[in-house]
């Protein structure tokens, strides 16, 4: 693991460098093991195996259960996400005014199931209890922006102007 | 400690405090069903199980494993809510089990099997849902399988707190958690099988055992493990004679049912197709199979000729660190007696020819360990030259659970870097550079006394010659030792402190140490330092530090024990001394010739390779491969005209016999081990050899002793060790029948009866460190080492070993490694002077530059035909053909 | 006093000629009709994929009271599938109480008509290949 640079599973070169530096920052820290993860994926955006192997052998914790604490919260996440994250609100207003149907118009607009990340790396579907935004329903958010009242319809509309608009971010 | 009376079920029982209401019911004797708890594992509360109803000041539900116990507490465990609680949590748990108790081979032993019985579940009211989870199959030995898995987190908190590996955890949450590896990676552990022994369901499984028998059919006995000197209880499992697996108990034997890959899946030695199966005689370069009466007759024919041709010196003997105690004292009585011969010798003592002297007389003053325990008792640990995951597995265990439970410190010294799994809170991992642990001691012993970190006037009043030591370390810098050794001054200084610091002390002396040609002086110098940390302590009777030196196999402390040595008769009394002669000879009613004692410098081999030895009797050893210059042994054996060998298979050694003789087992044969902790424990037969006409070792000397025309009248090995009881002064006391029941320490008893105001004595030595010759030709030094999956020649037969470690790599630093464009994997060739091998590198940073280390326990690897020494100077270079 | 006399042998000659009064079975050219809960030797059932259904459990051999059955499990290398390498039975020893095929989780065990046991050596070992053999003729799988 000495080399800086290792391909993750992905096949893309990972900056290791990074890690090494959050390892540094908490070096004599005692439980610092999330702490390090938040950093590491602020850096990257997810946490390579690579990475996870480096932090285990740095901080004589076994990678299985670097893993098992990476999975156990929800801020975490072992695969690479999308620029975007979309978010589809599945709770009872949502699923009421067919929530199911947006979720599917837009796995199909985006060609890529829910939970995955598109080939090119833009959008990430995901699928949320509620958004708190009942009154909108159905709803969807896109990074920080909620977008209600939407029909099956619309939603393309949507992900054409972020793709249009939001490449820049 | 304070105690604490309390009532569970309307029993008073009393319990210390901090129990909990679990272990304080399980150690009297009362049954509280429970899924997730363990005693030997920090609790988890997670299976739901143990509730209870508690009576303290108020009546609440209580889980047991969970709430400690208090003064005058009741506690009922099965009222009808209680129980009514717990079926519903059984009914929870069932309704994903998986329900294949005809295919499981848990089954009969399965705590959950047990508590559904128990609670005569009846169909759940749950629609059951089966997860039907893939089977994990991931490696030859343990077998996952998660549909039976209840995530009481046994086998994760076995695998990090017991092995200190970490291997498995909880993946993932809620109803999704499953026991798992870092992204489902193959299990890469150490495959000690802990989180199989613990597991109360069938999730884990051995796959040595491959339904090759239910529990319920299994017979149980218990014996010692015949591979490493840590000598762990193994109970092993047969059904109609054979063996079928190995398991282990908590409540028996010094290992507390804890083992390694080597005592848990390296059975399948036993019943190998490749055993010996009948005496054979070498005729014309082939051998022939022949009856026990042809053999021992052709022998004794033989061995008569060369005795009275060229006398009993003429015959060399060479005992076995695997044989029992009462085999090796047979064969050192036979051949001192019989054939008159005193150039006997064991592998143990050749490879470390200065070990025995002072390992006994640390003994006789007291620092030495008594017993594997006080590693377990410790506050500090000090690892000085051994590897002690790799070369003995459940010792460092039992440094964990001091780690664990004594908060102790932990000081790991080698040439290599070392892994040792768990950290202690105070843990510092040194390397000292090749050669220098002389100067790395003194150092110790230099700011000990500079900084006062001991009572120096009491040391002074009970050290005899404490004068001296100040004017030995007059010139000796520490500044300039820390040069030497490569180890800061500060972490000299650091190391000296927590060595220093109250409470235990135990330093383990490593095989590095004790095999290299500097041996002598640095155990002495290890001595000095234990002497010097005990002289201060107060005096309870009981010292503080106490130095344990590690043995490689299960008995070379018992085969040195037994006298299989030219210097000492049993017991360590030396063969120069004409009293201890006379003594021997009126205990065994012979008379020896003067001459056989005459001192020889030379060791066996040596003189088998000046064509002094024209015969040779080997029992149950293969120095071909295990003696650090094999090339040497192989010419000894080309010299002597007449070799004899005693082995439960046909290795290399016994390849170039005249004669073979085929022995058993462990499993098939009884007596006594004695561990490195100077422990005898008692081994039980447990079966017949079956296909094979093979006879126990002490056995085949009655009856060559009879051929010979002298009558030994032993029926057993029981008789042997009453013999020994009576012959060797320092296992005075023990009885076999008692064995049975109870370990027997004999150090414990020598160091007991020696004189407690003794003063101690330093051996003051010289802080010289050994140079390696810079080699033009050959520049990297071959160092060598053990290896966790293989130990002598029964794990190459035990299939399970071979399949999980099946290539000895050799390791070389990375640096030196980037220097000739080598690889992990590629393909090195090993050359020193006189042989080469190819091996697969293994690029790694524990081995320091100049160095390459291979392991020595890969038996068919003939790495040490490439040695010349202890320390070889070899070369390396890619292979350019393919291995 | 000659009437009932001849009566009675008016019966015997009508039962004498009538070929359906007669009880008496041709054992061995006739074979006999057993009862449908006849406990004959205990067979091994062959599971659909035409292997042995059997499953090396081993119940049968805790359960049975005469100790009759031996069971030695093994691993299919394949498939890893649990199955008997050996199954014998020791028919001088089987009292045919039936507790093994009432055991049997998967129904591999069962007894069915067989009850020609005799053998001229002195012992009497069916071993897995004849249980399964014994099925195999009556050509029932499940």
């Amino acid at each position: 693991m000495n080399t800086t640079n290792e391909k993750s599973i992905q096949g893309e070169a990972i900056d290791l460098s990074k890690v090494e530096k959050a390892v540094e920052k908490y070096k004599n820290v005692k439980g610092a093991l999330i702490p390090i993860l938040q950093m590491v994926q602020a850096e990257i955006g997810y946490l390579p195996a690579p990475a996870i192997d480096l932090i285990s052998e740095r901080l004589n914790i076994s990678a299985s259960e670097i893993v098992g604490v990476a999975t156990f919260y929800a801020q975490f996440h072992l695969v690479p996400r999308g620029q975007h994250i979309i978010k589809v609100c599945c709770g009872t207003a949502c699923h009421v005014k067919g929530a199911k149907k947006i979720a599917e118009k837009l796995s199909k607009t985006l060609d890529v199931s829910l939970g995955m990340t598109t080939k090119d790396k833009v959008f990430t579907l995901e699928e949320v209890a509620c958004l708190g935004a009942c009154s909108l329903a159905p709803v969807m958010m896109v990074d920080e922006n909620v977008h209600g009242k939407l029909a099956s319809d619309t939603v393309a509309d949507v992900i054409k102007e972020i793709k249009e608009s939001g490449f820049s971010q | 400690m304070k105690t604490i009376n309390l009532v569970v079920d309307d029993k008073t029982i009393t319990v210390p405090e901090g129990t909990n209401i679990f272990q304080a019911s399980l150690d009297n004797g009362i049954y509280i069903p429970g899924l997730c708890y363990h005693p030997k594992l920090s609790q988890f509360g997670g299976c739901r199980l143990c509730m209870v109803e508690v009576t303290e000041r108020r009546t609440a539900h209580r889980f047991a494993c969970a709430h400690p116990v208090s003064e005058g507490m009741i506690v009922k465990v099965n009222t009808p809510k209680v129980v009514r609680y717990r079926r519903s949590v059984m009914e929870y748990l069932l309704a994903h089990h998986e329900l294949s108790c005809p295919t499981c081979d848990k089954a009969g032993e399965c705590s959950l099997q047990d508590i559904t019985h128990e609670l005569m579940l009846s169909p759940s009211r749950f629609n059951a849902v089966r997860m039907n989870a893939p089977v994990v199959r991931d490696n030859p030995i343990l077998e996952l399988n998660r549909n039976r898995c209840v995530l009481c987190g046994r086998c994760v908190s076995a695998c990090k707190e017991i092995e200190g590996v970490g291997a498995i955890d909880f993946q993932k949450r809620g109803i999704k958690t499953y026991v798992g590896t870092a992204f489902d990676k193959p299990l890469d552990c150490s495959f000690c099988g802990g989180c199989l022994a613990v597991c109360p369901t069938g999730s884990w499984q051995d796959r040595t055992l491959e339904f090759r028998g239910r529990p319920w059919e299994f017979k149980k006995t218990q014996t010692i493990c015949p591979y490493c000197a840590v000598g762990c209880t193994i109970v092993l499992n047969t059904k109609s004679g054979s063996v079928r697996r190995v398991t282990s108990d908590d409540y028996i034997g010094i290992n507390e049912g804890n083992l390694c890959i080597k005592g848990r899946f390296g059975h399948e030695f036993i019943h190998s197709a490749e055993r010996l199966k009948t005496p054979l005689i070498k005729k014309d370069g082939a051998f022939h199979p022949s009856s026990w009466d042809d053999a021992l007759e052709y022998i004794s024919k033989r061995f008569q000729q060369i005795i009275n041709e060229h006398g009993g010196k003429a015959i060399g003997g060479i005992g076995s660190e695997k044989c029992t105690n009462e085999d090796n004292y047979l064969f050192q009585k036979f051949c001192r007696s019989v054939l008159r011969t005193n150039t006997i010798d064991n592998l143990s003592n050749l490879r470390s020819p200065s070990l025995n002297s002072l390992m006994y007389e640390s003994v006789i003053r007291g620092i030495a360990s008594t017993s594997l325990k006080e590693i377990e008792h410790a506050n500090t640990l000090f690892f000085f030259g051994t590897d002690m995951t790799e070369a003995h597995p459940v010792a460092g265990t039992m440094a964990r659970k001091a780690i664990r439970m004594n908060n102790a410190s932990l000081i790991i010294a080698n040439i290599r870097t070392i892994s040792f799994s768990g950290t202690a809170k105070n843990d510092i991992r040194l390397t000292y550079s090749f050669g220098s642990q002389i100067p790395f001691i003194h150092a110790l012993i230099k700011i000990i006394i500079d900084e006062k970190l001991i009572d120096l006037k009491k040391a002074e009043s009970s050290i005899s010659n404490f004068h001296e030591l100040p004017l030995a370390f007059d010139t000796f810098s520490v500044k300039e030792a820390s040069q030497v050794t490569g180890i800061s001054e500060e972490m000299m200084r650091t190391t000296a402190r927590l060595l220093t610091k109250s409470g235990n002390c135990c330093i383990v002396c490593g095989r590095d140490v004790e095999e290299d040609p500097l041996s002598r002086d640095t155990i002495k110098a290890l001595m000095n330092l234990c002497v010097l940390m005990n002289a201060s302590s107060p005096d309870t009777g009981h010292s503080k530090a106490s130095l344990l030196f590690s043995r490689s196999h299960n008995n070379s402390q018992g085969v040195n024990d037994m006298g299989v040595v030219p210097e000492f008769f049993p017991g360590y009394s030396t063969t120069s001394d004409v009293s201890n002669r006379e003594n021997i000879e009126k205990q065994w009613g012979v008379k020896f010739s003067d001459d056989i004692f005459m001192r020889e410098s030379k060791n066996i081999f040596e003189l088998a390779r000046n064509g002094a030895l024209k015969g040779l009797y080997i029992m149950g050893e293969n120095p071909l491969v295990s003696y650090p210059n094999g090339k040497e042994v192989l010419e000894a054996f080309q010299k002597t005209g007449f070799i004899v060998v005693q082995d439960v298979f046909l290795t290399e050694t016994a390849q170039l016999a005249d004669v073979v003789l085929p022995t058993v087992t462990f499993a098939e044969k009884e007596g006594t081990f004695t561990n490195m902790g100077m422990t005898v424990q008692r081994l039980n037969k447990i079966i017949q050899p079956s296909g094979v006409d093979a006879k126990p070792d002490w056995q085949i000397i009655c009856e060559f002793a009879k051929k010979m025309g002298y009558s030994y009248s032993y029926a057993s090995p029981k008789d042997i060790l009453s013999e020994i009881e009576s012959v060797v002064p320092i296992y005075s006391g023990i009885n076999y029948d008692r064995l049975k029941r109870k370990e027997f320490y004999w150090a414990s008893s020598v160091s007991g009866s020696r004189n407690k105001s003794a003063k101690y004595l330093l051996n003051i030595v010289q802080p010289e460190s050994l140079e390696i010759k810079q080699n033009k030709d050959f520049p990297f030094v071959l160092l060598t080492g053990v290896s966790l999956n293989h130990q002598g020649t029964f794990s190459r037969y035990s299939n399970a070993l071979v399949s999980v470690s099946p290539e000895c790599f050799a390791e070389m630093n990375r640096k030196d490694a980037q220097k000739m464009n080598i690889h992990d994997g590629d393909a090195v060739v090993i050359e020193s002077s006189q042989n080469k091998v190819t091996l697969k590198a293994k690029v790694t940073g524990k081995s320091p530059e100049g160095i390459v280390f291979v392991s020595e326990d890969y038996e068919w690897i003939p790495i040490n035909l490439v040695r010349t020494g202890v320390y070889t100077p070899v070369k390396i270079y890619k292979e350019t053909g393919q291995i | 006093m000659i009437l009932p006399l001849l009566k009675g042998l008016i019966l015997t000659i009508k039962r004498f000629f009538n070929p359906n009064a007669v009880v008496t079975q041709q054992y061995p050219e006739e074979r006999p009709k057993l009862p449908s809960r006849f406990r004959g030797l205990p067979e091994l059932q062959i599971g659909k994929d035409g292997r042995e259904r059997c499953i090396a459990c081993g119940l049968c051999a805790k359960v049975c009271p005469s100790k009759c059955i031996t069971v030695e499990g093994a691993t299919d290398k394949i498939t890893q599938r649990r199955y008997p390498k050996v199954y014998e039975l020791d028919a001088f020893r089987c009292i045919f109480c039936g507790f093994c095929e009432e055991a049997c989780p998967v129904r591999a065990v069962i007894l069915r008509d067989t009850f020609e046991l005799s053998t001229y050596q002195n012992k009497n070992i069916f071993d897995k290949k004849q249980l399964l053999d014994l099925t195999k003729k009556r050509k029932i799988s499940f």
